[in-house]
């Protein structure tokens, strides 16, 4: 830890260089002043129609998903036909002394349900509760053999057939059970803010999320391989504590984050479906560990003067782990030494500090500098860990392995206003990456930029955005313990030499007050410069335009479309040697929305009206992928239609009546899976999940009473 | 040589700023004067059928007359618009005459400087919040609070998480379209918000996020993948990002390519690691089928997080 506190005060000069520009600067920048004195003895705020009781709306009525549709669900909670009952409220209530309550809930009667509770006394506490669930469906058409699906012990039925690949196993087809992949989120938070004296504050928040249901896993014995419903059972808690103190000038707060995750299930253990000549009829997979990580955190900020704020964050955190290990096999025809330990001790830790200092110069210009340092000390011990392969050989020890890294980066940069309408800005970062125990040692990128943001003419405004970065690395050396090795011409995409270059440009035009047109167009082009093998460049280009159009008061429109390319291109070798084959993947994605809000007509004295709201969006993706010379793989294509419509109907001041109409559609080509039953391949079990394809219908009536 | 030119840099920028010398311009003398009767004058016209209606402040935490914090304890309306005689004093009937403006809020349309409304709002909230605020993305690009804060009005979108991400997109616009990509977080359901990664008034971190680095505030939500790891895979403790996308992808698990191609950008080990896969592969029949199809490699190489079994080096186990 000593050594770490060290690092994070040496070898920056350039940060010192730069403190003592800007605290020479003389001039301040002109903030607003507050009016002094005012004679408000006539100021009786007659007309002021403050709040107090309780007020807000409830929303009660019937939905009706449908078709029963698992994808559907996905995010939304309406993966099941028939009606639902439409439940929300959102509730107000103010006190005396400032007292306040907001209660905030929908899709009370859905999985995806959120409520949030807030109140308190405006300047003294506030306390909170909220509850949300997110279900992420996967697929309800996976099908597997295995037995006690859900937990951690899966087993194949006592007829089963075992054969060297899929098609021999000839109970597959009897033994099929369907099973659902889908987990679900359900966290509960709390929190309590005090601030006794306007210096002092106290906040503490905790959640705690279970996480339950299924996921997908492979298991593998040698070279076959069944993929398993793999049982999802987490607990995460996080705990935020702080207290601050604001001066005058200046504030300091100091925190401490805890996070404690725990996973009932530590392994995975199940049948090995296929005829093995090792001898391994079962496999055994590990499960998250336990895990914890605590930090604490000093932050604050000094206000120099008017003009110069300089703040900074410390962060010292302690990541541990220390699960009890499995043993290496769960094939006892194989004879392995003893575990070098019980569990892993595993420990690493982590500093960052963050500072900014910014100063305007004067009233045109701004000068700014911001210094990062990130610290991973890795303490877990190293070991030699006899190594069983799938359960099923014994191809020699290995060693784990230490990840110290360090990560050092200082941004600098002037904004001048060149003239009252044009603004330009420039800076140059420096960032330099360690790695001591990967095959590049350390980089060092230089990245400048510059921007120019110009009104114009009264109503457009352009920005204009270049950056150059150039990453340098140092030799490539090997020191992974991988077995075979690397191609001696392979350079991993993150630690290569590194050319990029970016461009960003957007205008916004209002030709009419309530009138608003942008384009944006952004470029980034990465090229790799190091070996011959792997990633070798990658760009990425998007477009987009968007629209808002106010008619009157009561209509208006807007829009967007978008259009996103991202390449990569990367070489491989066959032959262990030069590039040999050369592969290219384009995911190309356009999309577009279009919406209209319009008030029908509204009644000022009986307060009766007509409210139409529509909302279209269409976004497609095709992805390519192809080998130069041979044959391409087919397009990956998804597709998502979603239509959002409402009528609101206002009956009176308080009571309206609603319709809402909710549409989407999504379509997948997906190779991956499309047509991969679980007896497709021959050396692997799958659970013949296809995509999520959907097309599906919600519509929902009800009455919102507002009080 | 790199550490030289970083030097070399700060220097140059050092003297430039040495060098500039511009003169502040002189503010326009003006001797401003607030209203006979506040907040009653105001609402004369700003009533819930005028152009502009405001009343919903009163159902709001601005509105708190016993909080001496607020603009209710202060001076009314004219707390934050500014003195407002001159633009109060002109009739409403008079069409002839443009009336004066008093201080507005907003980006597009509004009159005052997007710097001059935020220094409105900060000489109350410049709290330890906003202490990255200055020097942030949204501060330095000009981005007004009004620009997604609603004052008047008892319900403002951005403080409902379930609703802030589509304020959010109005100036977001390419992650509103990679929201729609078929692996996503679950944004556009409202079921997380921007807020949960980011800290919109600004942070000290990269893109402005909430914890120290990217990777720690994923683990916030994805904390089974924080290890420390018996065998951990590289990558992916130094940044989650080598392999995801966060804002949405066209590919499984927010995957910024696909597998089999994602992972040969790094593995180039004789054998399997090194095949150029191809169209003509697919086939079930295929023995190199299984390396490509279901999960590709993860359907052997499934601990691509890290494992914590003892034979679990090549993350098989």
């Amino acid at each position: 830890m000593t050594r770490l506190n060290r690092r994070f005060l040496a070898g920056q000069p350039v940060v010192g260089l730069i403190l003592i520009g800007v605290s020479t600067s003389g001039a301040a920048a002109e903030l607003w002043t507050q009016a002094g004195e005012v004679d408000k003895s006539e100021w009786e705020c007659k007309y002021c129609l403050f709040e107090s009781g309780l007020s807000g709306d409830v929303q009660l009525g019937v939905g009706s998903v449908d078709e029963d549709q698992f994808g559907f669900g996905n995010y939304t909670g309406y993966d099941d036909d028939g009606a639902y009952l439409v439940l929300g409220a959102d509730l107000r209530y103010r006190g005396e002394e400032a007292a306040y309550w907001r209660l905030n809930s929908s899709r009370l009667a859905l999985d995806s349900r959120s409520v949030r509770l807030e109140g308190g006394r405006q300047g003294s506490y506030r306390v909170g509760v909220d509850y949300l669930e997110i279900p992420r469906l996967y697929s309800d058409r996976a099908e597997t053999p295995f037995t006690g699906v859900g937990g951690n012990d899966l087993q194949l039925p006592d007829n089963w057939v075992k054969a060297g690949t899929t098609d021999g196993m000839t109970e597959l087809d009897n033994s099929l059970r369907p099973v659902a992949l889908r987990t679900d989120r359900r966290r509960v938070g709390v929190g309590v803010e005090i601030t006794p004296t306007s210096r002092w504050s106290y906040s503490a928040d905790f959640r705690r999320e279970r996480k339950e249901g299924l996921n997908v896993i492979g298991g593998s014995v040698l070279f076959r391989s069944a993929l398993l419903p793999e049982p999802v059972d987490y607990t995460t808690e996080q705990l935020d504590l702080g207290v601050g103190y604001q001066g005058d000038h200046w504030n300091v707060q100091v925190g401490y984050y805890g996070s404690f995750f725990r996973d009932d299930n530590r392994s995975l253990r199940w049948d090995n479906p296929f005829g093995d000549p090792t001898g391994a009829n079962e496999g055994q997979l590990a499960l998250p560990p336990d895990n914890e990580f605590h930090q604490v955190t000093l932050s604050g900020r000094y206000d120099v003067s008017e003009a110069t704020r300089a703040s900074a964050r410390v962060s010292l955190g302690r990541m541990t782990q220390n699960d009890e290990f499995l043993p290496y096999t769960v094939n006892p025809s194989l004879t392995t030494g003893g575990l070098p330990r019980d569990s892993l001790e595993g420990e690493i830790r982590t500093a960052n500090l963050d500072a900014r200092l910014v100063s305007a110069w004067n009233e045109r210009l701004t000068l700014q500098a911001d210094f990062r340092h990130d610290e991973r000390d890795d303490e877990t011990p190293t070991d030699s860990f006899d190594y069983v392969s799938t359960d099923a050989i014994l191809p020699g020890a290995r060693e784990n392995r230490q990840y110290d890294r360090r990560d050092s980066r200082l941004a600098m940069q002037g904004r001048y206003q060149l003239t009252p309408k044009t603004r330009v800005s420039t800076g140059a970062d420096y960032d330099r990456k360690r790695r001591p125990d990967e095959e590049v040692e350390e980089t060092q990128e230089t990245t400048v930029w510059a921007e120019a943001a110009s009104r114009l003419h009264p109503t457009s405004q352009l920005v204009v955005g270049l950056a150059y970065a150039d990453r340098d690395a140092s030799e490539y050396r090997v020191v992974d313990a991988a077995i075979p090795e690397q191609n001696p011409l392979m350079v991993k995409f993150n630690m290569a030499s590194r050319e990029q270059e970016r461009a960003e440009a957007r205008l916004t035009v209002s030709p009419r007050e309530h009138i608003d047109f942008g384009v944006e167009f952004a470029y980034r082009d990465n090229d790799y410069t190091d070996g011959a093998i792997g990633l070798r460049s990658s760009r990425d280009t998007s477009v987009s335009f968007d629209a808002t159009v106010l008619v009157s008061r009561s209509l208006s429109f807007h829009g967007f479309a978008s259009r996103e390319v991202h390449d990569n291109e990367q070489t491989g070798s066959q032959n262990f040697s030069v590039p040999d084959w050369f592969a290219t993947t384009e995911d190309d994605i356009n999309s577009a929305g279009v919406g209209v809000s319009w008030e029908v007509f509204h009644d000022s004295f009986t307060q009766k009206g007509l409210n139409l709201s529509l909302d279209y969006v269409r976004s497609d993706a095709t992805g390519k992928i192809g080998i130069r010379n041979e044959t391409d793989f087919p397009d990956l294509e998804s597709s998502v239609t979603s239509i959002q419509a409402q009528a609101r109907y206002r009956v009176s001041e308080t009571v309206s009546t609603e319709l809402a109409y909710y549409y989407e559609r999504f379509e997948s080509d997906d190779w991956m899976v499309d047509g991969v039953e679980p007896d497709t391949l021959p050396t692997v079990l799958t659970l013949g999940s296809e995509g999520l394809d959907y097309d599906n219908h919600v519509i929902a009536a009800y009455v919102r009473y507002r009080f | 040589m790199r550490q030289r030119r970083a030097y070399a840099i700060a220097a140059l920028l050092f003297l430039i700023s040495i060098g500039f010398t511009v003169s502040a311009q002189e503010s326009e003398e003006t001797s401003p004067t607030y209203t006979d009767r506040g907040a009653d004058r105001c609402l004369k016209c700003h009533d819930e059928f005028s152009e502009f209606p405001v009343m919903d402040i009163f159902k709001t935490k601005h509105a708190e007359s016993s909080d001496p914090r607020t603009p209710f304890a202060k001076l009314q309306c004219e707390t934050c618009h500014g003195p407002g005689s001159e633009h109060a004093d002109m009739a409403i009937d008079d069409d002839e005459e443009e009336r004066p403006p008093i201080r507005d809020f907003g980006h597009r349309g509004a009159e005052t400087p997007v710097a001059e409304q935020n220094a409105v709002c900060l000489s109350c909230h410049d709290d330890r919040h906003r202490n990255d605020w200055r020097g942030s993305a949204h501060q330095t690009g000009q981005v007004a609070c009004a620009d997604c804060h609603r004052i008047h009005t008892t319900h403002d979108p951005v403080l409902t998480p379930s609703e802030e991400p589509q304020v959010c997109f109005q100036c977001h616009t390419r992650e509103r379209s990679e929201s729609y990509r078929a692996s996503s977080h679950p944004l556009r359901y409202g079921l997380m918000s921007c807020g949960s990664c980011h800290e919109p008034h600004g942070s000290l971190t990269e893109s402005m996020l909430r914890r120290s680095t990217l990777n720690q505030t994923c683990y916030e939500c994805h904390a089974e993948k924080r290890g420390p790891f018996l065998w951990e895979h590289a990558p992916v403790s130094e940044d989650c990002t080598h392999c995801h996308q966060p804002h949405g992808s066209n590919h499984p698990a927010l995957l910024t390519q696909r597998a089999p191609l994602l992972c040969q950008r790094c593995h180039s080990q004789a054998g399997h690691p090194s095949i150029a896969f191809t169209g003509d592969l697919l086939s079930g029949a295929s023995p190199t089928a299984g390396l490509l199809l279901g999960q590709s490699c993860m359907n052997c190489h499934s601990q691509v997080h890290g494992s914590n079994h003892p034979s679990g080096v090549n993350l098989k186990r």
